[in-house]
């Protein structure tokens, strides 16, 4: 049985990975230069 | 365009620049780190005061392996849509991870490894069970890396694989043994940030080079079942791969290690973060193989879809990120592999099987012999070029049927040895033989399946509570 | 003797003449190794070869028929690859032919490679997905439930002198 994802279910997908992933650096860095601050990193 | 074209991209002269300039950095680092290591919690456990940014990365970097970035691909390309969703899912592995973290640092506040639980929680006979099973498992992944990265390595710059593959696991196994898991902390961070960049990257400038609606048009025409809902394999893998990162995520030393060097609130949250850094990884990866038809890029070889389209599109600059990003992926998944493992056997084999290392002198030189000794097993088996992909494979099974005596051991008080030893035994038997007769993407989640039906019947019947404090009393 | 000659050289002219404008060769196919080929993933690497041939210059066309015969194909690929990887196929019947074409000329199809794709049943993969949902719930709930249980607020089950 063939039920296709529609199109933009997929751009969504996609675009939304790239999005994601690129949160993800800021995220890691923001975390970082807190822990940093504050001494915290390790 | 021609497909002999894109393996000879970059020459092997810029990419043993790139091995070696990489390659001290992490080394340089590794030593500079490795002199806050004043005592043996500090070389295998960074001091036990790792904090959230350091924590969340390092359980993401080391998650990220070579296959994220290069099999992430060929799931898009063989099993579409799905496929990459159903690759995202070992990041649930992480984001359950977090509580069991948590409840890891309540019961054993000063524990070393996953094996000192289950030696203390279920025995030595669970306990050696267990010990197999991870050794086995460890081994494969360490393996797999070495031997990917060689054929990696040769594919993109030409570098033979002996050459390319010894040298990665040199750089790491000398970065480790100088600088235990600070080191390893410390470069999985930076890794880290190259490698969402350089995922980020490079589908953003294939996606800018790409029209969606015309991959999708050319998906419709030419693959349809990679959009569709009910692809079957695809569905199959989903759970597979989900209970198959179950299993490495729960049991393994690399994930308790992290849990123990990390602060004690800082833990659950760091794993919890990793798991959602980690999800979009595999999609973001591999969606670039869906472009491939539409780009009018012939795929001879599924197995480098990856590097093929981003050197298509992006050319000479596209190898090299790739390729670094690469060298990231399977430096940090190595590193976290061979200072786990080395805690592991020192920990559980010496001190505790053996009664070898009693000061902290003395533990800091095993470990250090054993790290060293890992590398040169490891090498040795990627030299004969063993393909230890398949054996990777098979031990999704084997670690899957760890799932549930782990948790019942964490969770439960009427959980029995005699329920997690059967668990163990009869989830891999049942899962190996369903990974040989239905088929590879059964034998996980199949495990996982009459694992938890062997521990929730022997738990049932158990009369007899567990007292926690036999934990926490005799742990370190 | 010399009308022995004459006709000797008249065939072997004659016989060079017909070399000089043969057709390209039929492709043959290397894999897979046999048609019919039963792919059950949808997947599949073609790959054939031109026997005699030595000619950088050429290049080859796939065509794909999901039919019976060729008369609705469309074009797969055409380059200079001597493979095509094909995968996302649906289950039926896809038929494939390859030849090669030069600057001057045409060459003749191949024969015709079968690849027959049946997927995994559908039985076996709504029981499994289904197993799946059930052991994944129990896993969270497990996890879910035990955390509740022993979160630093309530009672971690260890006496005062355990607690970490």
């Amino acid at each position: 049985m063939h039920l296709p994802i529609p199109a933009f279910i997929v751009t969504l997908i996609v675009y939304g990975s790239l999005l994601g992933v690129g949160v993800g650096v800021v995220v890691l860095l923001r975390m970082f230069w807190k822990d940093w601050k504050e001494g915290k990193l390790w | 365009m021609s497909e002999a074209d894109a393996n000879t991209i970059l020459n092997p002269t810029v990419g043993w620049i790139l091995l070696l300039l990489f390659g001290a950095a992490w080394i340089g680092l590794g030593i500079y780190w490795g002199r806050r290591a004043k005592s043996f919690d500090g070389f295998m456990l960074a001091g036990r005061n790792v904090g959230m940014a350091l924590g969340s990365a390092t359980a993401m970097a080391t998650w990220v392996t070579s296959n994220t970035v290069m099999l992430a691909p060929v799931f898009a390309l063989e099993k579409g849509i799905w496929g990459m969703l159903a690759y995202s899912t070992a990041s649930f592995g992480l984001l359950l991870f977090a509580p069991l973290s948590a409840r890891i640092r309540q019961l054993i506040p000063k524990g070393y490894t996953s094996g000192d639980f289950m030696r203390l929680r279920y025995g030595k006979f669970a306990w050696v069970l267990f010990l197999l099973i991870t050794v086995v498992y460890s081994m494969a992944w360490l393996v797999s890396m070495g031997t990917a990265g060689g054929k990696l390595l040769e594919t993109l710059s030409g570098i033979p694989y002996v050459n390319g593959m010894t040298m990665i696991l040199f750089v790491c196994v000398v970065y480790t043994l100088f600088g235990g898991l600070y080191a390893v902390i410390g470069t999985d961070f930076i890794q880290s940030i190259i490698i969402l960049i350089g995922v980020v990257l490079v589908g953003a400038l294939v996606l800018v080079k790409t029209d969606m609606s015309q991959v999708y048009q050319s998906m419709e025409l030419n693959q349809p079942s990679l959009i569709n809902v009910l692809m079957p394999v695809a569905l199959l893998s989903l759970f597979n791969n989900m209970f198959f990162g179950f299993g490495e995520v729960f049991h393994n030393n690399v994930w308790w290690s992290r849990a123990y060097a990390m602060r004690k609130d800082v833990a659950p949250r760091a794993f919890f973060v990793s798991g959602l850094l980690w999800f979009p990884i595999p999609i973001a990866a591999g969606f670039i193989a869906l472009s491939a038809s539409a780009l009018g890029i012939n795929v001879v070889d599924p197995n480098t879809v990856g590097p093929l389209v981003a050197s298509s599109v992006l050319g000479k600059s596209g190898a090299i990120l790739v390729f670094i990003v690469v060298f990231c992926s399977l430096a940090s998944s190595i590193d976290s592999l061979l200072a786990a493992t080395s805690d592991l056997l020192v920990e559980d084999v010496g001190r505790k099987m053996l009664g070898v290392g009693q000061n902290e002198d003395q533990l800091r030189m095993v470990s250090k012999l054993v790290i060293c000794g890992l590398g040169i097993l490891t090498w040795i088996l990627c030299a004969r070029e063993m393909n230890l992909l398949e054996i990777l494979f098979l031990s999704g099974p084997l670690v899957a049927s760890a799932i549930w005596p782990v948790l019942g051991g964490l969770y439960w008080k009427r959980a029995s040895s005699t329920g997690a030893v059967f668990a163990m035994i009869l989830g891999s038997v049942v899962g190996l033989v369903a990974y040989y007769k239905l088929g590879w993407y059964t034998a996980s989640l199949i495990s996982a399946a009459i694992s938890m039906g062997v521990m929730l019947i022997f738990t049932s019947f158990q009369k007899q509570d567990f007292d926690w404090n036999t934990i926490s009393n005799n742990s370190n | 003797m010399l009308r022995g000659a004459l006709i000797f050289l008249s065939f072997w002219l004659f016989a060079n003449g017909i070399q000089s404008v043969a057709e390209l060769p039929q492709p043959r196919w290397v894999s897979p190794a046999e048609s019919p080929f039963l792919a059950d993933e949808g997947k599949c690497l073609l790959r054939w070869e031109l026997p005699q041939s030595g000619d950088a210059s050429l290049t080859f066309q796939v065509e794909q028929s999901d039919g019976s015969d060729f008369s609705n194909a469309r074009m797969r690929y055409d380059g200079p690859d001597q493979a095509t990887y094909i995968s996302g196929l649906p289950e039926g019947t896809h038929r494939y032919r390859v030849r090669a074409v030069s600057n001057e000329e045409t060459g003749p199809w191949s024969d015709s490679m079968e690849i027959n794709v049946e997927f995994v049943s559908r039985n076996l993969v709504i029981t499994l997905f289904l197993l799946g949902t059930i052991v994944f719930v129990a896993t969270v709930w497990a996890i879910w439930k035990g955390h509740c249980q022993y979160t630093e607020k309530d009672d971690s089950g260890l006496t005062k002198g355990g607690r970490g």
